[in-house]
C-alpha cells in the first residue's frame, strides 16, 4: 500500500517530477503526431502503389514488347482460373508541349491504355477528375466535361474570393497573396476558355446535326446534278425541236425549280462537310493528364489544388518510338501529335502523377511502331504481329497476400511457357512476370525506408525519454536517502523501496504520456486548420508536398495511441529501474546517515 | 520481580572498513534489557552507541557475537524475517527526526501501518489505522496538528511525530538514537517525559545519548567506552 501512496505524494509534491513529465508529454505528444501522420502518407503510397499496375504485372524485357498479348490473356484467364481481369499495356517516352507556348515543354511517361478494361485491373478510375469508374471512355459526353469543368470554376473562384478575403495587413504575406491571386485569376481564364472550346464543340455538333436532319430530307425527295442536268438537256433539245411553246415553258418552270432544289442540296452538304470537319475530333487523338505535371495544375498554400490545363484544352505530344525489331534507328524520328484532354489522373503517388499521361491504347501502339504490319500487296498477311510493354492482372481474391500473389505470377510464367509453344514467335521474348510490390520495390523501398527512418527517430525519442527520467529519478532517489532508510527502518523491504521507485517512474510517465497523447490527439484532429494559419500567416507549408492529400490525414488510430502511451509507460519503468535499484541496495544505516 | 528478557547482547562485535583500515567499533559487547525497562546507554562520540542501536534493531548485522529479541536468535534471520520483525517489534526515534516532506502529520504517522498491509486490506481498515493514528496523535499532543507538514512544525512536535510514528505498530521495543540530540533542554526535558509516560505504560525503551543528564532519568544507564560495555546506576 505504501508504494502507491507514496508514489502518488511525490508526484503532486516533487517539482522536479513535473520536468519529466513535461519531458515524457513533449515525446508522447510528437509520436502520436508523426506516427498518425506518417503511417497514414506512407500508407496512401503503398495503397496507390499498389493501385498503379494491378496485383501481377507481366513485361517484356527490352524495348520490342509482347506479342500476340490478346491470345495469351485468354489462355492465361483459361490456365490460372485465380485471374479476374487482364489487359495490355504500353509504356513509352515523350515530350508534352502546349501549342503557343514555345517555352512550355515537359518530359513525360506515356502510358497507352484500354479503357474501360485498365480501370478493371487498377485503381486508374478512382483517380479521375471527370469521370466515375463507370462506363469509362475515351469519348465522354461534352456536356459532362462542361458540367465537371464549371463546378471547377465555381470551386476556384470560391478559393479566389477566400484569398482575396484575407487581410493584407500585420504578419501577411502580401506579394505571394498577390502573386497566388493572380495564379487563380488565370486558371479561371483557362478554365472559361476551356469551356468555351466544349461549348462550341457542343454547338457544332447540333449545328451539324440539324444540318444532317435538312440534308436527309432534301435527298428524300430525290433530287440531283444528275436529274437537273437531264432536264437542261432536254430542255435545250425541246428548243432546237418543234415543241409547243407551252411545253417549253413549262420544261423551264421544271429545269428552274430543280435547279434551285440542287443549289439548296450543294449548299447544305457544303455546310455539312464545313461542320464535319470543325466537329471532328479523332476518337484516337485523347489524352487524360497526370494531376501534378508542373505548370498544368498547382496547389494553394492552403493545399486546395487548382487546375489550369483542364478538358476541353489541347496538348501536343511528342513520342519516342520503342519501334519494333529490326527497324532501322532514322526510322524512329519523334512522332508529334495533337491530343484533346478529356480528363486528369491522381494516382496518389506523386512520382507517377507529375510524369505520366495516358493515350488510348491503339494511338500509342501506332506512334511507336508496335501495330500490326502487314506484307506488301497482301494486307490479310501479318508479318510482324502487335506488341505491348505489358500485360496487368487483377487477381479474384480481393486482398491476395505477398505469398499467394507470387504463387499466381508462377502459374502465368508456366502458362507463357505453354503458350509460347504454339506461338513460336511469342518464344523470342523473354518475359518477367512480378507481383506488384516486386514492380514497386524502388518506391516502396523509399518508402519502407521513411518508415525505418521515423523507427529509429522514435527510439532516440524513446532513448531521449528513459534518460529523462533515469536522470530526474537518480536525482530523487539520491535526494530522498534519508526516506529509503526510514522505509527499511520501518520494516519495508528492498523490493518494496524498489517498487515505489519504479512505480513513481511508471506513474510520471503514464501522466505524461495521457497529457501528451490527448495533445497529440487534438493537435492531428485539427492539423488542417493549423496548416492553414502557419500557410495563411507565415507562408510555412511543409505538408503540401505533391498531390498526395486534398487535406492532410486526419484520422488518430486509438490502438497507436494506446501503444504509444503503453511504451511510454514501460520506458518509465525501464528509465526508473538503476534508480529502484540503488534504493533497493541502499544500507538502511547508511542511508540514515546521509544529510 | 523478575522481569523477562526482552532483549538481549551477547557478545557483539562489529567493525567497519574504513578506507584501508578496519575500524573495531563494537568489542564484545554484551547486555540485556528486560520487558518495560528504561535504559539508556551512554558513550562518546564514535563510542558505537548508535551502532548498537542499529544492530539491535536489525538495521545492521553484527560480525559476531549473538543478539536476541522477545527470546528469538536474530543473527541468521533472512532479510524477510528481519523486515518482519522491524515492522512489528520494533519502534525507531531518530536524532533528526526523518519525517517525509511530502507527507502531513496524520500520513507519516500512518506510514509504518501502511508497510504492514497490502492495499486491498488497506482499504478495508483504513478508517481504524486513520483513528489509531489520530489516537497516538493525541496522546503524543499533536491532535490539532494532523494536516500539517513537518516543516510547519518545532522540532519538539517533530520529534513527536516521530514517536508517534514509532508507536504506530505497537512494537514491544522502541529504540531512541538521540531523541533530544537536537532539541532545546526545555523541549528534550518534554520529550523524556513522554518517553518515561510510555515507558510507565509498560513500553520497553532502549535509548543512545551523550547527555548523562537525560540519560539519568532512564531506569538503567549503561556505559560504552571504547567499544566495551560497563553498567552504571
Amino acid at each position: 500500500m505504501y508504494k502507491l501512496f507514496l508514489c502518488l505524494r511525490y508526484l503532486k509534491s516533487r517539482a522536479i517530477a513535473y520536468l519529466a513529465i513535461v519531458g515524457v508529454m513533449l515525446c508522447v505528444f510528437m509520436m502520436v503526431i508523426v506516427i498518425s501522420l506518417f503511417t497514414a502518407f506512407l500508407d496512401s503510397i503503398e495503397g496507390a502503389a499498389k493501385g498503379l499496375f494491378g496485383d501481377v504485372i507481366m513485361s517484356a524485357e527490352g524495348q520490342h514488347g509482347l506479342a500476340y498479348y490478346d491470345e495469351f490473356i485468354a489462355e492465361a484467364k483459361k490456365d490460372v482460373p485465380e485471374i479476374r481481369a487482364a489487359c495490355p499495356y504500353i509504356l513509352s517516352y515523350g515530350m508534352l508541349r502546349i501549342s503557343g507556348q514555345e517555352h512550355y515543354r515537359n518530359p513525360v511517361q506515356i502510358a497507352g491504355i484500354r479503357l474501360p478494361e485498365h480501370a478493371e485491373v487498377s485503381a486508374f478510375a478512382k483517380g479521375l477528375f471527370v469521370q466515375g469508374s463507370e462506363k469509362l471512355t475515351w469519348d465522354p459526353p461534352v456536356e459532362d466535361l462542361i458540367a465537371r469543368i464549371e463546378q471547377e470554376r465555381k470551386r476556384t473562384g470560391e478559393l479566389k474570393s477566400k484569398l482575396e478575403a484575407r487581410e493584407f495587413d500585420g504578419p501577411h504575406r502580401p506579394l505571394e497573396q498577390a502573386h497566388e491571386i493572380d495564379r487563380i485569376g488565370n486558371a479561371l481564364r483557362l478554365q472559361e476558355e476551356a469551356v468555351e472550346n466544349l461549348r462550341n464543340i457542343d454547338r457544332n455538333r447540333a449545328e451539324l446535326t440539324r444540318l444532317q436532319a435538312q440534308l436527309e430530307e432534301v435527298l428524300a425527295e430525290g433530287v440531283s446534278r444528275e436529274d437537273l442536268e437531264q432536264a437542261a438537256r432536254a430542255l435545250a433539245q425541246a428548243r432546237t425541236e418543234n415543241v409547243p411553246a407551252d411545253r417549253i415553258k413549262s420544261m423551264e418552270s421544271e429545269v428552274e425549280k430543280l435547279q434551285q432544289a440542287v443549289m439548296k442540296l450543294e449548299a447544305l452538304q457544303r455546310q455539312v462537310s464545313y461542320y464535319e470537319r470543325k466537329t471532328y475530333e479523332d476518337p484516337d487523338g485523347r489524352v487524360v493528364l497526370g494531376l501534378g505535371i508542373e505548370a498544368l495544375s498547382f496547389r494553394t498554400d492552403t493545399g486546395d489544388v487548382v487546375r489550369l490545363w483542364t478538358p476541353g484544352q489541347k496538348v501536343i505530344l511528342y513520342v519516342f518510338p520503342l519501334g519494333r525489331r529490326g527497324m532501322d534507328i532514322s526510322a524512329l524520328s519523334p512522332e508529334i501529335r495533337n491530343f484533346s484532354v478529356i480528363d486528369d489522373s491522381r494516382s496518389g503517388v506523386p512520382p507517377i502523377d507529375s510524369a505520366f499521361v495516358y493515350v488510348p491504347f491503339k494511338t500509342l501502339q501506332k506512334l511507336n511502331h508496335m501495330e500490326e504490319e502487314y506484307a506488301q500487296g497482301a494486307p490479310t498477311r501479318v508479318v510482324s504481329p502487335a506488341r505491348c510493354s505489358q500485360i496487368i492482372f487483377k487477381v479474384q481474391a480481393d486482398r491476395p497476400t505477398e505469398a499467394e500473389l507470387r504463387d499466381i505470377c508462377k502459374m502465368v510464367q508456366r502458362s507463357w511457357l505453354g503458350f509460347t509453344g504454339r506461338y513460336p514467335d511469342a518464344a523470342m521474348t523473354n518475359v518477367v512476370v512480378e507481383t506488384w510490390r516486386q514492380r514497386q520495390h524502388e518506391l516502396l523501398s523509399t518508402v519502407e525506408g521513411q518508415r525505418i527512418m521515423i523507427v529509429v527517430v522514435l527510439g532516440v525519442v524513446s532513448v531521449v525519454a528513459v534518460i529523462l527520467i533515469f536522470v530526474i529519478l537518480y536525482v530523487i532517489v539520491t535526494q530522498k536517502t534519508a526516506d529509503i532508510g526510514v522505509l527499511k527502518a520501518i520494516g519495508a523491504s528492498s523490493m518494496g523501496v524498489a517498487g515505489v521507485f519504479l512505480m513513481y517512474g511508471a506513474a510520471l510517465a503514464f501522466v505524461g504520456a495521457a497529457i501528451g497523447a490527448l495533445l497529440g490527439y487534438h493537435f492531428v484532429r485539427n492539423i488542417n486548420h493549423i496548416a492553414d494559419w502557419l500557410a495563411i500567416n507565415f507562408g510555412f507549408t511543409p505538408f503540401r508536398y505533391g498531390f498526395l492529400f486534398d487535406k492532410l490525414p486526419d484520422e488518430v488510430q486509438l490502438h497507436t495511441v494506446l501503444y504509444i502511451v503503453i511504451s511510454a509507460i514501460l520506458a518509465g519503468i525501464v528509465g526508473a529501474l538503476i534508480p529502484a535499484i540503488k534504493a533497493a541496495r541502499m544500507q538502511p544505516v547508511e542511508a540514515l546517515r546521509y544529510e | 520481580m523478575s522481569k523477562s528478557r526482552t532483549i538481549v547482547v551477547e557478545s557483539v562485535h562489529k567493525s567497519y572498513r574504513l578506507g584501508r583500515q578496519d575500524l573495531h567499533v563494537l568489542r564484545g559487547v554484551s547486555c540485556s534489557i528486560g520487558q518495560g525497562e528504561f535504559v539508556a546507554v551512554v558513550g562518546a562520540s564514535g563510542s558505537g552507541k548508535s551502532t548498537l542501536l542499529h544492530l539491535v534493531g536489525l538495521l545492521d548485522r553484527a560480525d559476531k557475537g549473538c543478539i536476541t529479541l522477545a527470546d528469538k536468535n536474530v543473527m541468521g534471520l533472512s532479510s524477510s524475517f528481519r523486515n518482519r520483525i522491524r515492522r512489528h517489534e520494533v519502534g525507531f526515534v531518530f536524532q533528526f527526526y526523518h519525517l517525509f516532506s511530502e507527507l502531513n502529520v496524520l500520513d507519516n504517522t500512518m506510514l509504518p501501518a501502511m508497510v504492514d498491509t497490502s492495499l486491498l486490506k488497506w482499504l478495508s481498515r483504513r478508517k481504524d489505522r486513520r483513528a489509531k493514528a489520530a489516537c497516538v496523535l493525541e496522546e503524543v499532543g499533536l491532535s490539532d496538528r494532523l494536516k500539517h507538514r513537518p516543516r510547519e512544525l518545532s522540532g519538539g512536535e517533530r520529534q513527536r511525530v516521530a514517536i508517534a510514528r514509532a508507536l504506530m505498530n505497537e512494537p514491544s521495543i522502541l529504540l531512541a538514537d538521540e531523541p533530544t540530540g537536537n532539541l532545546d533542554s526545555k523541549t528534550g526535558a518534554r520529550i523524556m517525559k513522554l518517553l518515561k509516560r510510555y515507558n510507565n505504560k509498560g513500553q520497553t525503551i532502549l535509548m543512545v545519548t551523550h547527555d548523562s543528564d537525560i540519560a539519568s532519568q532512564a531506569d538503567r544507564v549503561l556505559h560504552l567506552v571504547d567499544g566495551r560495555m560497563t553498567e552504571g546506576s
